[in-house]
């Protein structure tokens, strides 16, 4: 008993001095935050230096690019072995977009299945029984107990009004997002064609894509906080579908909901922050797919999804000036294909293994593009879904949410080898 | 003979973390702050004012108890829990008897194991145990479980009883009725024991959603008062809905001996079970028990209990039990009879099956249990040798296979589940108000079936095991 009370107040020590070491590094953020929006010229990257491996030292510290719109697309499980590693099978995300911008070689998932991914992602919240297993019932989330470090305890799925994500961040920053989901209202007798969600407690009839409707509501972190939800005209002006890429919108669309494509015609329309969504067959989650006709493989599928969107994005006048886009997956093919984690991962106080089977949700890579990036760059500094939000919120002026308070690295001069 | 050879990677640490130590804390911490743990733990819900089910409860608020719900294509519940085994134990190499899917133990590409416990004389690998005999020295009270878990790192399996038996594994060549029936339907890959101990408060979950303060396998607890909020057989009865605890040699309701006081005639032998399944005449809820054996951790106790004295005397009519209960042939044998009848019932085409284990019994598993709601205000009775701790963290990894024509076939689920979640589903069909904040939050077995098509109606052949040179008794 002794032997073990000793071992856990130099856990207790540790853990202390891990916490102060983040708020350091939130107050720096913060710091950066405020010399960010005010458009000061001297903003640094607070800890993106550490990110860098293996780059010469430099005598002044690096200048993040002033990146003020980002798009995320989000893909579905696979292994970077299957994507990158093996090009042949979906060359224009494995070659032709890589040489166009940077590949982040050591991009990980943070847990399995898909949801938690998604909700690590804007909002920093690590994975909770519920959400590992895609919250086949759209529940509340329960907090039993206290939250500590902003990362909530509890199980459950729809998180309360008092938590977070970079959208409502950004609209207490009077900055606009959206989320842009394939699909959503195709069928209206399922979900709505803006802030498309089950009814709260019930079963999650999305699940699974019928024929002409591949909306998948796991696959929308969005609506998975009150805080965006209870709100419902917030809502439908946030949470839009995709659109076709000719802006061709859902028979049930509302009457004012515009998506991707009529936004990107001009930049004032762009919002700051776009989270993308494909449907469960472009987003290479079906194969073969049902809610529309498959190419030749879950790859090729996504391939088709890429081709069509992102020359419309990186030509849009708002990406050209001072665009980002990231593409990656939201897992590995799954627990058992590869749970691995990196940066230092920390389950959540309810799930101690985020990837079911494993500490993390397997190696899957990512591919950004900016214009401050020079084409054909490779990072092989790890990062992972937390990484990427702390390095959406640095670059918009924002906070750290939760495990992205906590994530050693942020997107730096390895990944902006074109800032000026 | 255990490989004793060191794994090629370290003892993973990262699951210790500050995090974990707030979950776990209590089972190491003071033993002052542990009492009031579980009981926080819930008042903090109320008072956050969020949405945690309670207790009495109906699933559907808008229809009286007992209203059935037709959305679940079923209309028998068979239950049968077998003793003592992990996940890992018993199906740790599922993934190369086809499920791949299956979370077991890792392999190297000779298909050697890879997990491992730190022993006295360094790393203890998972070994195959090469037959049905089981050994002696392996151990699930409450502190050896706790050793166990070890705060989530799972590595104190070896060190909790002195011996690299928790280590052991069976294959499908040893095991071939377990590994045939957990690939054949769905298989749970996150199926805890609901609470990190022994056999009785276990089961006390399975039945009345909560331990109410027990954590050990011991004759006292027998002259506890029932349950604050019942049984799940209250419930049924209250709504009329049939049941019966079909018995081998002795019935797990004997655990909770208040429910053979009031419900005497609904505790049958076993052969009226299979009676039940050759008719299609199958009660609503069935708990098939298997032989437990007179001298086993729950019969010795129940031979003794005042006002049960009928229970011995069905005992000594069936015969009593004094084979060695831990050879694995008796059991695999049993349950394969008892799958068999089920899914040769002309009732097959409206049943289902839930098949689990109420421990892990000692042995090694890899996966840390996750966080648990309390069941209720009433902690561990803890003694001052006890490793404090509450119910609000299961206990490791057991099986959990659903069989019912509606199951997906050559299936896994990852939602997280635990005994009562039997109990939820069991509410979920009829209707019927909670016993615990545990049960009211669990999930249902839905997560197994596939409610649009029953792909398994013509039942799959499970393999047969060897029949046991000894006569079987409940067969």
């Amino acid at each position: 008993m002794r032997r073990l009370a000793a071992s856990h107040v130099r856990r207790l020590r540790a853990s202390h001095v891990r916490r102060l070491a983040a708020s350091v590094i939130v107050l720096g953020v913060l710091a950066g935050t405020l010399v960010l929006v005010f458009g000061g010229p001297g903003a640094t990257a607070g800890a993106a230096s550490a990110g860098g491996h293996g780059l010469p030292a430099r005598t002044k510290p690096f200048k993040l690019p002033r990146v003020r719109h980002i798009f995320v697309i989000m893909l579905e499980n696979e292994d970077y072995a299957s994507t990158f590693g093996e090009p042949s099978a979906d060359p224009y995300l494995a070659q032709t977009l890589p040489a166009e911008g940077a590949l982040l070689s050591e991009y990980f998932a943070i847990g399995h299945e898909s949801n938690d991914n998604y909700i690590a992602l804007v909002s920093g919240q690590p994975p909770n029984p519920d959400n590992q297993a895609d919250c086949q019932f759209y529940s509340n989330f329960v907090a039993p107990s206290e939250e500590a470090d902003g990362v909530e305890a509890g199980i459950g799925c729809v998180y309360p009004a008092n938590v977070a994500n970079i959208g409502t961040q950004l609209s207490g920053a009077g900055i606009n997002w959206k989320a842009y989901e394939q699909d959503m209202g195709n069928d209206p007798d399922r979900e709505a064609a803006a802030c498309g969600h089950p009814e709260l407690e019930s079963r999650d009839e999305t699940q699974d894509a019928e024929e002409g409707d591949g909306y998948a509501t796991r696959h929308d972190p969005f609506v998975y906080f009150h805080a965006v939800i209870d709100d419902q005209e917030y809502c439908d002006a946030h949470v839009v579908a995709l659109g076709g890429p000719e802006g061709a919108m859902p028979a049930d669309a509302l009457a004012h909901e515009t998506g991707l494509a009529a936004n990107l015609e001009r930049a004032g329309r762009t919002p700051s922050f776009s989270f993308i969504t494909p449907n469960l067959c472009e987003d290479g989650h079906d194969y073969p797919c049902k809610n529309e006709s498959s190419g030749p493989s879950a790859l090729a599928d996504i391939d088709r999804f890429l081709e069509t969107w992102v020359p419309k994005i990186t030509s849009a006048p708002a990406f050209r000036k001072n665009g980002l886009l990231m593409i990656t997956f939201d897992e590995s093919d799954g627990p058992e294909s590869d749970s691995s984690s990196c940066c230092d991962e920390q389950p959540g106080p309810d799930s101690p293994l985020p990837g079911i089977d494993g500490p993390g949700g397997g190696r899957i890579g990512a591919v950004l593009i900016s214009p401050f990036i020079k084409p054909g760059t490779v990072s092989a500094t790890p990062y992972n879904h937390y990484s990427a939000l702390a390095s959406f919120e640095t670059l918009l002026g924002l906070p750290r949410l939760a495990d992205a308070a906590t994530a050693p690295s942020i997107f730096g001069a390895d990944v902006f080898t074109a800032a000026k | 003979m255990p490989d004793r050879s060191p794994p090629p990677d370290q003892p993973d640490d990262r699951a210790l973390t500050r995090r974990s130590f707030l979950r776990y804390g209590g089972s190491v911490g003071a033993a002052v702050a542990s009492m009031s743990g579980s009981s926080a733990f819930w008042r903090t819900a109320l008072a956050a004012g969020r949405r945690l089910r309670a207790p009495d409860s109906l699933p559907n608020p808008k229809v009286p108890a007992g209203t059935v719900d037709e959305g679940l294509p079923f209309d028998h519940i068979v239950v049968v829990m077998m003793e003592n085994h992990s996940f890992d134990n018993l199906l740790g190499d599922l993934a190369h008897s086809g499920q791949p899917r299956a979370h077991g133990l890792k392999f190297n590409r000779r298909g050697e194991a890879l997990d491992s416990n730190p022993g006295p004389e360094g790393p203890v690998r998972s070994f195959v145990i090469p037959t049905t005999a089981q050994m002696p020295s392996v151990s699930q009270t409450w502190n050896a479980t706790h050793e166990q878990i070890d705060g989530g790192k799972m590595d104190g399996f070896v060190r909790s009883v002195q011996s690299d038996e928790p280590m052991g594994y069976w294959t499908e060549d040893v095991l071939p009725f377990a590994y045939s029936f957990a690939r054949s339907f769905t298989l749970a890959n996150r199926w805890f024991c609901s609470a990190p101990c022994q056999t009785y408060p276990n089961r006390r979950f399975l039945m009345a959603g909560t331990a109410y303060g027990d954590i050990a396998t011991d004759t006292e607890s027998l002259g506890d008062p029932p349950p604050p909020n019942g049984t799940i057989f209250d419930r049924l009865n209250a709504c009329g809905i049939s049941w019966r605890n079909y018995f081998t040699d002795l019935p797990q309701t004997g655990i909770i001996p208040s429910v053979i006081e009031k419900y005497p005639t609904s505790i049958v032998p076993i052969a009226e079970f299979y009676t039940a399944c050759a008719t299609g005449t199958l009660p609503s809820v069935s708990f098939v028990d298997p032989e437990f054996g007179a001298l086993s951790d729950i019969g010795e106790p129940l031979t003794t209990v005042p006002g049960i004295e009928g229970i011995g005397v069905k005992l000594s009519e069936t015969g009593g039990d004094e084979e060695n209960p831990q050879d694995m042939d008796y059991g695999e044998y049993w349950a394969y009879t008892v799958v068999n009848a089920v899914l040769r019932s002309p009732a097959w085409a409206r049943t289902l099956l839930i098949y689990t284990y109420d421990e892990h019994g000692g042995y090694y598993d890899h996966v840390p249990p996750p966080a648990a709601i309390a069941p209720d205000e009433i902690p561990p009775e803890l003694g001052p040798e006890d490793i404090p701790g509450g119910y609000d963290i299961y206990g490791p990894r057991v099986p959990g296979i659903v069989a019912s024509p509606y199951s997906k076939p050559n299936a896994v689920t990852n939602v997280v589940h635990d005994h009562t979640s039997v109990l939820a589903t069991i509410e979920a069909k009829w209707n019927l108000p909670a016993l615990s904040y545990r049960d009211a939050n669990a999930k249902t077995v839905e997560d197994f079936l596939d409610l649009s098509s029953p792909a398994l109606l013509e039942p799959p052949a499970i393999a047969q095991p060897p029949v046991p040179s000894e006569p079987v008794l409940g067969t």
